[in-house]
């Protein structure tokens, strides 16, 4: 049976800083997450958890499709979740959708 | 021209495009038996379609890539029709039949159709604002986006779809580019060399997402964005799709031709019909089709000479190379792209750092494939080795490191001799500048750098394919003197921190944006690393006027305090010159209580630290700490931490002087300043040195006579003892003193250089002479550092715990779906 997805309102677009992140009252599995703003208005979410040490995404430096960690400048791609060579490691990426101006991320539900 | 009275056979073509047009000006040269009639679908003379992305990028105009003009065609009895497509061929009456309704009868016949953008089914796809990068019309729409709207996307990452995202990116869009696959070009390049054009392009500002499946184009009345089937969704307004192209075949089809994936020729380039032959894109050769010009005017040879009636010209394919024509961008590929089979060897050089990859693929001692990136001044030797099958197992082991090593050139020759080349011999084709012209201006202006010389001569500025040769020219015109460039900022830019603060001040550069456009920085964004720096030298160089941009400050001075490594906060208020008393002790007690804050410590600085602060709790402990008289203590900042003191003269009975009220006086002076990096001060009342001075970045040591002022020293891995920087007699000259130097760093250090490097970069003696011996530029330091102070000296608790940047400390909450 394919996983379900429940999509969550969270708000205007408008309550992300541009090149900038917020964090959601509300997590996947226990994890907190993490929706992004780039320079260029696209929106992406993150499980708020460097792959490195946790550190937590929506601290970081926006920069082109990219953040970084504040802890120790590991490079994560919003997009893909993929920390950037040298390093090694990947984040979770939660969908995100843009209805009339209101962001959505989608929480998926593994079905048993 | 008299169609009637004309005895010759008429030879009509359907496509006026660039291999019809080929096959004409060849079949020209061979021969004057055929009046010619030309069918032409799109509106415009014969152009250079290659060069469409050049137009596209702005580097060339529609007149500029015109290859025959209708002068050309009238001077050659060209009968040409332009706007009017072919709709059906009659092959028993030999006439064709166009679209306007005119008939015209044939004795030959060229089909050189070309290809169709290849358009999946995606829902979305009519919307306006979704256009093909195929002709001029395309062109033009993505012209027509680029100057009203902000956000492309292009599906699709092979040569066209990449150099698509390029020309929208130098047209000032923002562009993300969807791919399908894992890697870019994949059908050139192997996944290593991909993966290098990837990260290069997007370092340069274009958003890549790959194993993308787009699913739908959204939009109401036009492209809104895509939406791809994993979830992810881009904004857009362009969407430019860039996928691949097919043979353009319906036309023979409908006319019982044989056709395949192509129109299906023979090595003569003739059709199934021997009446007609077929030319460029749209036909298919031996199983295989075909994009590039190469073998494409080779087809046209070898059309025109049959045509000509000649009977031994064949067509073959040979091993074809790409490049990419995206500027700085070097990429080369022909033959094979990895072992195809155990009989198959695969060589691979890789440099990372300098971002260079090269492999090479043999295949019973001769060479198949090459695939080179970063460098690929070697390529056309290679595709020489691999088109006359030389047989290179004498050189095997050293192919790969290229011609000049594999062939034992002298060492340092790479290419061809610079030296030996004539004055008039052509460097940079797509500028036209000669050798001379380089040599020219590096005497006559004294260029000293690559950069230098693409500026003045515009040699290497296009394409960059010349870049090595015009290096080699630089090195052997200045005798090796080859200037070595400072280390750049990050790898956003070429320019070094010191050329990047000269020229925000010589030329007025007032934003981020502003600097990042002089030195072409490759990321609009900027990267972690380079904004932080930009934001403070622009800050230090317009006090008062330049805004600061929270963004791209590190989270500790965006949020005002320091990020733990369990992603809470630690709280440190300002004591002066560690200076307390009973109520701030209190406050600081009551604090802790209320909102359960696990650690407090007391910290090297002489303060207290609050540590497992909750970020949601941040504005409301200062609000209390506030209500204390306690402010930031700024132990986040690259600013003024800490000015460490021992008590002094008023109770100490070594003191010589007030060191406790010296520090204070100190601390209030430079509180709140941004600096490269963190400062920290001490003073100490006698030389004893209890505060520790000599390992602070300006430490004050009392004597009897005055105070000795010491610079640039720093306990931590590298420790580093102060320089005495000067003794003198009055606290004010103390404080005029201090504050120079701190301005003269703040001024000329790099960002996140401690004063400790800084100090041993520029040495202490020219230091001394601008601080100390030039007592004008000392009072000008000083009256520079007072009025940058003026604008920063406001509390950002306070700020904070009235709400501002209220959403850094709140948490986004679910809404109830309307």
């Amino acid at each position: 049976m394919p996983d379900e997805v429940i999509w969550k309102k969270i708000g205007a677009v408008d309550n992300i800083p541009l090149r900038g992140a917020r964090r959601l009252c509300f997590g996947l599995g226990g994890k907190p997450i993490a929706v992004f703003r780039t320079g260029e208005d696209a929106f992406f979410a993150l499980v708020d958890e460097c792959p490195h040490k946790k550190g937590p995404l929506s601290e970081g430096i926006v920069s082109g499709n990219s953040v970084t960690c504040p802890l120790h400048n590991w490079v994560i791609g919003l997009d893909n979740g993929l920390a950037q060579e040298p390093d090694v490691g990947s984040t979770q990426t939660v969908p995100v959708k843009l209805v009339g101006g209101e962001l959505y991320v989608g929480l998926v539900l593994e079905q048993a | 021209m008299n169609v009637m009275t004309d005895p010759r056979e008429h030879l009509v073509v359907i496509g006026n495009g660039m291999a019809g047009m080929r096959t004409v000006e060849e079949l020209l040269k061979l021969s004057g038996r055929y009046r010619i009639t030309v069918f032409g679908a799109e509106p415009h003379v014969n152009y250079n379609r290659i060069m469409l992305s050049s137009v596209l990028a702005g580097d060339k105009t529609v007149d500029e890539i015109v290859i025959n003009s209708r002068e050309w065609y009238a001077e050659n009895g060209i009968a040409l029709v332009t706007g009017d497509a072919v709709k059906t061929i009659d092959r028993n009456a030999r006439s064709i039949t166009s679209a306007g309704g005119t008939t015209v009868p044939y004795d030959k016949l060229l089909i050189a159709t070309g290809s169709r953008p290849l358009a999946p089914p995606i829902p979305g796809l009519g919307l306006p604002g979704v256009c093909a990068f195929r002709d001029i019309a395309d062109v033009d729409k993505m012209l027509a986006s680029a100057r009203s709207h902000k956000r492309a996307v292009v599906i699709g990452g092979g040569l066209l779809g990449l150099e698509a995202a390029w020309g929208l990116k130098q047209r000032g869009m923002s562009v993300a580019l969807v791919h399908l696959m894992p890697t870019l070009m994949e059908r050139q390049l192997d996944a290593a060399a991909g993966q290098l054009l990837q990260r290069d392009l997007d370092r340069r500002g274009i958003a890549f997402f790959t194993d993308g499946q787009t699913e739908e184009i959204t939009g109401q009345d036009r492209a809104e964005g895509v939406q791809l089937a994993d979830g992810r969704f881009i904004p857009a307004d362009l969407v430019v799709l860039a996928i691949g192209i097919r043979p353009n075949i319906d036309l023979a089809r409908a006319a019982d031709l044989e056709v395949n994936r192509g129109i299906v020729v023979t090595d003569d380039m003739r059709t199934s019909d021997p009446a007609i032959f077929a030319v460029g894109e749209c036909v298919e050769h031996r199983g295989a089709v075909f994009g590039l010009v190469a073998p494409i005017w080779d087809q046209a040879k070898v059309c025109a000479s049959r045509l000509a009636g000649e009977d031994h010209a064949l067509f073959t394919s040979k091993a074809l190379a790409t490049s990419l024509k995206i500027t700085g961008v070097d990429v080369f590929s022909a033959g094979a792209l990895m072992a195809e089979s155990d009989n198959d060897d695969e060589i691979t050089l890789r440099d990372d750092n300098r971002g260079l990859y090269k492999k090479i693929v043999i295949r019973d001692g001769k060479l198949v494939g090459a695939v080179l990136y970063g460098d690929v001044a070697d390529g056309q030797w290679y595709l020489g080795l691999m088109r006359d099958k030389t047989e290179i197992s004498e050189i095997r082991d050293r192919l790969v490191f290229g011609r000049a090593f594999a062939e034992n050139l002298p060492a340092g020759k790479t290419g061809p001799d610079v030296a030996a080349m004539s004055d008039d011999a052509q460097i940079c084709g797509c500028n036209g500048v000669s050798k001379g012209s380089i040599v020219c201006a590096i005497k006559g202006k004294g260029l000293a750098s690559l950069s230098q010389v693409r500026a003045h001569t515009k040699a290497s500025a296009s394409c960059g394919q010349c870049t090595g040769l015009v290096e080699a020219i630089l090195a052997d015109t200045l005798g090796g003197a080859v200037v070595k460039k400072a280390p750049s900022i990050c790898d956003c830019t070429e320019a070094g921190h010191d050329e990047v603060r000269q020229a925000i001040l010589s030329q007025s550069l007032k934003t981020m944006d502003d600097v990042r456009k002089e030195f072409a920085w490759k990321k609009p964004d900027g990267c972690h690393k380079c904004r932080p720096a930009l934001n403070y030298y622009l800050l230090c160089a317009w006090p008062g006027k330049y805004v600061d941009d929270y963004r791209s400050r590190f989270i500790n001075e965006r949020v005002h305090a320091n990020i733990q490594k369990d992603g809470t906060y630690s709280v440190v208020p300002r004591m002066w010159g560690g200076v307390t008393n009973p109520s701030e002790l209190r406050a600081i007690a009551d604090v802790a209580d209320k909102f359960n804050i696990p650690t407090v410590k007391v910290t090297g600085g002489q303060r207290i630290d609050l540590l497992g602060v909750k970020k949601d709790d941040l504005p409301a402990v200062w609000g209390d700490l506030n209500k204390a008289g306690l402010v930031s203590g700024h132990a986040y900042a690259k600013g003024l931490r800490t000015v460490k003191t021992c008590v002094g003269s008023e109770w100490c009975r070594f003191g010589t002087q007030d060191s406790t009220g010296l520090g204070i006086k100190l601390e209030k002076l430079m509180w709140g300043s941004w600096t490269p990096h963190k400062v920290k001060l001490a003073v100490s009342g006698c030389p004893r040195n209890c505060a520790e001075a000599t390992i602070k970045d300006i430490g004050i040591v009392c004597v009897e006579a005055g105070y000795d002022i010491v610079v640039g020293g720093n306990g931590g891995v590298d420790v580093r003892v102060t320089d005495p920087l000067a003794r003198v007699s009055s606290e004010e000259e103390v404080l005029e003193y201090s504050g120079a130097f701190l301005q003269l760093y703040r001024e000329q250090a790099h960002y996140l250089e401690r004063t400790a490097p800084w100090v041993h970069r520029v040495g202490i003696a020219t230091l001394k002479n601008k601080i100390v011996e030039d007592a004008e530029n000392r009072r000008r330091l000083y009256a520079r550092f007072l009025y940058s102070q003026k604008f920063v000296q406001d509390d950002p608790w306070a700020e904070r715990a009235a709400g501002a940047d209220a959403h850094e400390f709140k948490r986004l909450p679910e809404l109830a779906d309307a």
